[in-house]
């Protein structure tokens, strides 16, 4: 379903060239569970924010779904956003101010539904992670799992294609970022693709396929049983 | 993403930052208030001044008087071409073939009147029966002037008001004789309160014309001549005629001053466009601070949620998803400021005309809210919200969803 062929990123850092991806090749099929790893500065949130269609590559080929990605323009990378990629960040990264269901509605909003309709399925969204009772609430009022559960109802509830999980238990305690890897099992069980950008070994460990990446190359692509 | 989600999200947005939005929309507020205020209070002298007008013949008036004096070289000089109105220019004014609602002398001093032991300094007016119709003043008590008075030099009167008061009383005037310039009159009816302006006409008494030259005044001249034509389109031909007679009879170099309620009419009109042109200057001063404020406020307000924009970018939102949110947010701003800069206004003029009713005495002195106004500020307070706020707008828009996310 991702094919990436030779992408290769290179971006200005002030006066010094970075070379982030050197020829990276990936393929990842439907409902797989992936954890893609390295340390810090490997290129690795370089490669999923061109997996999540943030970023486009240098050179080098993206077809998500079979469609080339890597040229698209911005309204074509926002409606690919909108309607393929969940995204799912460390920081949450729920708008301050509105509720738990209007932060769930945002990507409907994009995608042209009505009010109702947008209504109903984040209520729906909620439900499916447990959040009935805290529709209302702002993020604020939130703990951090549950806020977590807010970003996973709303990374899908557009139906994506991939959800895309950076460090999304970076900010969690132990047992709290226990129960979001096991939502994101259940979400994979499903039959969602799960993708998992971390530097944790133990977080790595749920998912049935790990690649580690290094100075901007794949250096390993082991697949496993999970834990 | 709907009109109404972009206004409700502009609102959302408003009220989260209420000082400052407040802060940011005062000088919509001042702007608008100061047009919306003095249009109204414009509106409200224009409408009070041509109700009044209208009191004393408005669009049919005209003024002949003569010219005693005249401005040369930016000096008043005694005019070398003087001559005196007359009788005989007035009657020959009434005999012209342009049908007239009346022609009246304006004739009048000041003078002492005496009943008894009591006295009063009153104007008094020589006038013929038509006075009343004219002016538009009507008996209270007995009854006015009339012919036979004219015809016979009698020595009667109509008391004001307030001059029946001051010499009467209570008791009723009808009958009673008073003493003016040492002659005796009977009073044979009074007018009832008429003010024009400020002016109040209970100070007046109305003698016959004739009576008035024969055993107060004394002589021939008239101080004016007050010219009512039937419908307002007539007065450009009677003006044109009433010329023409004044020249056949005093020559071509007398010059005699002529005014006609139109032209008074609008003067006035031209110095409320003045007033009104001047504070569209100070409006469109203050409105283009206020729109610079505003486009200050968004620029601000985009780099303070750049994360905002990255998250909403990631979550599929298209560059134009961006421009209508900022842009909204702005006409939002803008918008608010102008509804409460009407608002404002409104009380401004209302408040304005309770001042000069209470000081200057004005019986009623509206403050009329102009729709034309209240549109035209309203349309140009969203105009400016979509002026100032494209740019603050287009740069969220082309924020890299990347750098957005990533900024803290």
């Amino acid at each position: 379903m991702i094919e990436l062929r030779r992408i290769e990123k290179l971006y200005r850092m002030g006066e010094e060239e970075v070379h982030a991806l050197h020829g990276v090749d990936l393929g990842l099929a439907r409902n797989e569970y992936v954890a893609i790893m390295g340390p810090s500065g490997s290129g690795k949130s370089t490669l999923m924010n061109i997996i999540g269609c943030l970023d486009t590559p240098t050179a080098g080929q993206y077809l998500l779904n079979g469609t080339d990605v890597s040229d698209m323009d911005a309204n074509e990378l926002a409606e690919v956003r909108n309607q393929q990629i969940g995204f799912v960040f460390q920081t949450f990264n729920l708008l301050p101010r509105a509720t738990a269901l209007s932060n769930v509605e945002l990507p409907l909003i994009y995608a042209g539904l009505s009010r109702r309709t947008r209504r109903q399925r984040a209520e729906e969204a909620l439900s499916r992670v447990g959040l009935t009772d805290r529709m209302r609430h702002r993020p604020a009022e939130l703990s951090g799992g549950q806020r977590q559960r807010v970003a996973i109802a709303r990374a899908l509830i557009n139906n994506p294609a991939i959800l895309l999980a950076d460090e999304p238990t970076g900010n969690l305690d132990s047992r709290t970022g226990e129960e979001i890897m096991d939502l994101f099992a259940a979400l994979h069980r499903e039959g969602n693709t799960v993708i998992l950008v971390t530097h944790e070994a133990d977080i790595a460990a749920h998912a049935h396929r790990v690649v580690r990446i290094l100075d901007g190359k794949i250096a390993s692509d082991e697949r496993r049983t999970p834990r | 993403m709907s009109f109404a989600d972009l206004l409700f999200m502009g609102w959302t947005q408003l009220r989260a930052h209420a000082l400052r939005s407040l802060l940011t929309l005062l000088g919509m507020l001042i702007g608008v208030g100061a047009v919306v205020g003095i249009v109204s209070i414009s509106e409200g002298m224009r409408r009070f001044v041509i109700g009044e007008f209208g009191k004393i013949g408005g669009d049919n008036l005209i003024m002949v008087r003569p010219m005693m004096w005249v401005e040369r070289h930016g000096r008043w000089t005694p005019n070398p071409h003087y001559e005196p109105l007359i009788l005989d220019d007035m009657d020959r004014i009434a005999a012209l073939p342009n049908r007239f609602a009346a022609v009246l002398p304006v004739l009048a001093r000041g003078m002492e009147l005496r009943h008894e032991k009591a006295t009063f300094g009153a104007r008094v007016e020589a006038t013929l029966p038509s006075y009343t119709s004219a002016f538009q003043w009507e008996v209270e008590r007995g009854r006015f002037l009339d012919e036979r008075d004219l015809q016979g030099w009698r020595s009667v009167c109509v008391l004001g008001t307030e001059v029946a008061e001051k010499l009467f009383g209570a008791a009723s005037p009808l009958g009673q004789e008073v003493k003016m310039n040492g002659q005796r009159f009977t009073v044979v009816g009074t007018m009832e309160e008429k003010k024009l302006f400020e002016d109040d006409w209970g100070n007046r008494v109305l003698v016959p014309l004739s009576t008035a030259q024969l055993r107060l005044f004394g002589r021939r001249e008239l101080n004016g001549l007050v010219v009512l034509t039937e419908k307002p389109e007539d007065v450009p031909k009677a003006v044109a005629a009433i010329e023409a007679s004044l020249e056949r009879s005093h020559g071509p170099k007398a010059e005699f001053r002529i005014d006609t309620g139109k032209g008074f009419l609008q003067q006035i009109e031209q110095s409320i466009l003045v007033m009104k042109l001047a504070t569209g200057g100070i409006a469109a001063i203050s409105l283009l601070v206020g729109g610079i404020g505003i486009m200050n406020i968004m620029l601000v307000s985009v780099t303070e949620r750049t994360r905002e924009i990255g998250i909403r970018k990631a979550l599929g939102a298209k560059p134009r998803h961006l421009v209508f949110q900022f842009v909204s947010e702005a006409v939002v701003l803008s918008f608010t400021g102008g509804v409460l800069g009407v608002l404002g206004g409104i009380g401004l003029g209302r408040a304005i005309s309770a001042v000069i009713e209470h000081y200057a005495e004005v019986p009623f002195f509206p403050s009329l809210v102009s729709m034309g106004a209240v549109g035209l500020s309203l349309g140009v307070s969203i105009a400016i919200g979509l002026f100032f706020g494209i740019y603050p707008a287009l740069r969220a828009s082309r924020l890299d969803p990347v750098e957005a996310l990533r900024y803290e």
